[in-house]
């Protein structure tokens, strides 16, 4: 099969098409967050949402409007016809159509390693035991801040390390883990703060927005900019959980809770990379968290700005959206 | 206030998504000026053989009175590989009638309004020494189709019509004529 026959198969119209769609699905939506200025994470993440979706829908949906988008007469009007650059023969040896592929494949490579694996250990992987952690005395701080969340209440457990940690695992159980060193640095009001954020994803992940979203990332598995778009999405999570956090105990004491945390990984790290063998890219992993931590801080310290109509916002990006995806082919 | 905000951000998101489409124009626009060859759309057949140096690309001589001439769509192109299209439509109306494709052979041809949905007859026969295959049966559109392709050189010759075999037949023998006419 030639390289080209497989660009106008439908397998490879999605393929390309599905990609294309999704970068300009995600520039619309970047523009229209910055050109209404939204702040708000759930909206944002809303809008965020339909970069996702909509190039699994909106290619069938197109094709069955209009069967013809793939002929000539379509393509040679269409804004942009990416085959075009996909018939580019470099060096006169081979198309640029095989790098797309090529690139494809690395997509998918890595969505298997970074995303896929991770949650197969992840949910084969057994809780921790009762030796790694304790349940908090009734009466103790974790325990009141703990009580004082509305709302269904998962389990707390003290994990006796030496490093901050807090994280939670959903599921049948549903745990908040928090060290002890961590519940020491905290105010009362900052670790109801830090408990009702990982509450918050705990009951976030129980949504079927979710697992939807997650099935229709992993259908578009080899596209590059669904992996970076379902990485915003899950930053803006954060942030949605952060704001119900701020919610209960206060936009401060939120900010307050991530400062300690991200100091104290620093802190960690700092040890960590003392040692000059430390591999760059945990270096730049390390770096791209302390920015998004830095995003996160500064958002809540800032006064939210008064919101636009998203409703109407959102129609209208969908509307653009949809519409100008129709003519890239 | 929110009222403000929303009619405030439209004139800049607008301004934003005219810019993102001007600069897909431009990307569509762009591999045409690195490299040559790519499907273009010419004004006629004899525009295409001129500026694709493609002497050998056939057009008929004869066309039935149905169909509207000149054609309402010649497309081409040289890369990735050989190929152009031809389409006619009716006398009356914008509709596809009738869709000649020449393609290098064993490639497919480019993806026409007019092909042939189902097939209900096949005959094999011969016009001025070249074995050909007439095909019988219905477009998309449920209307009645007719299918004549051939080898032709090194390309694949195909024309599809919205009317009985017969004059598909003569519009094959008028290209075999008309190449006849054009070798020395």
């Amino acid at each position: 099969m030639h390289i080209d026959a497989f660009f106008h198969s439908w397998v490879g119209m999605f393929v390309t098409q599905s990609i294309l769609h999704t970068l300009v699905a995600a520039l619309i939506v970047d523009t229209a967050l910055s050109a209404w200025n939204i702040a708000n994470p759930a909206v944002r993440q809303r809008f965020r949402l339909l970069v996702v979706i909509l190039p699994v829908v909106t290619f069938p949906l197109y094709q069955a409007i209009s069967p013809e988008r793939g002929s000539p007469l379509f393509r040679l009007d269409a804004v942009l016809d990416v085959t075009r650059w996909f018939n580019l023969q470099l060096w006169g040896a081979f198309p640029l159509g095989l790098l797309f592929l090529a690139f494809c494949a690395l997509t998918s490579a890595l969505f298997a390693f970074q995303e896929l694996l991770p949650i197969i250990k992840h949910t084969s992987a057994a809780p921790l035991d009762d030796d790694e952690a304790c349940t908090p005395e009734p009466g103790s701080p974790l325990d009141q801040a703990l009580k004082s969340i509305p709302g269904p209440r998962p389990e707390a457990m003290i994990i006796d390390e030496a490093e901050c940690i807090i994280f939670s695992s959903t599921g049948k159980r549903p745990v908040v883990y928090i060290s002890r060193m961590f519940v020491l640095s905290l105010t009362p009001e900052e670790l109801r703060a830090a408990v009702a954020h990982e509450i918050a994803h705990i009951r976030r992940s129980r949504r079927p927005t979710m697992v939807m979203l997650f099935l229709l990332r992993s259908l578009l598995f080899f596209n590059p900019v669904i992996l970076m778009e379902f990485r915003r999405i899950i930053q803006e999570e954060e942030k949605i959980c952060d704001d119900f956090g701020a919610a209960l105990s206060g936009r401060s004491a939120m900010a307050q809770a991530l400062v300690k945390f991200r100091d104290c990984e620093h802190a960690e790290q700092a040890v960590l990379f003392s040692d000059m063998a430390s591999p760059l890219r945990d270096r730049i992993v390390e770096y791209g968290q302390s920015v998004q931590f830095s995003n996160r801080i500064d958002r809540l310290e800032e006064n939210p700005a008064a919101p636009a109509n998203s409703i109407v916002v959102f129609c209208c990006v969908l509307a653009t959206i949809v519409t100008v995806n129709y003519y890239l082919v | 206030m929110a009222i403000k905000r929303t009619i405030g951000g439209i004139p800049v998101f607008i301004v934003l998504v005219a810019l993102l489409i001007g600069v897909l124009e431009l990307a569509n626009w762009i591999p045409l000026v690195i490299q040559d060859g790519a499907l273009e759309r010419f004004a006629s057949i004899d525009e295409a053989r001129n500026r694709l140096k493609r002497p050998d690309i056939l057009s008929p001589a004869y066309y039935p009175r149905s169909v509207r001439w000149p054609p309402i769509l010649v497309a081409a192109q040289d890369r990735p590989y050989r190929a152009i299209l031809a389409e006619f439509s009716r006398t009356e109306g914008n509709e596809t009638v009738l869709a000649i494709t020449q393609t290098e052979r064993g490639r497919p041809p480019l993806r026409t309004a007019l092909h042939l949905a189902s097939v209900r007859e096949r005959a094999p026969f011969e016009v001025k020494g070249r074995r050909m295959l007439l095909e019988a049966g219905s477009c998309p559109s449920g209307d009645p189709c007719s299918r004549l392709s051939w080898i032709e050189g090194t390309d694949d010759i195909c024309i599809v019509m919205k009317d009985a075999a017969p004059e598909l037949v003569r519009i094959a023998e008028s290209m075999m004529l008309s190449r006849a006419m054009e070798k020395p």
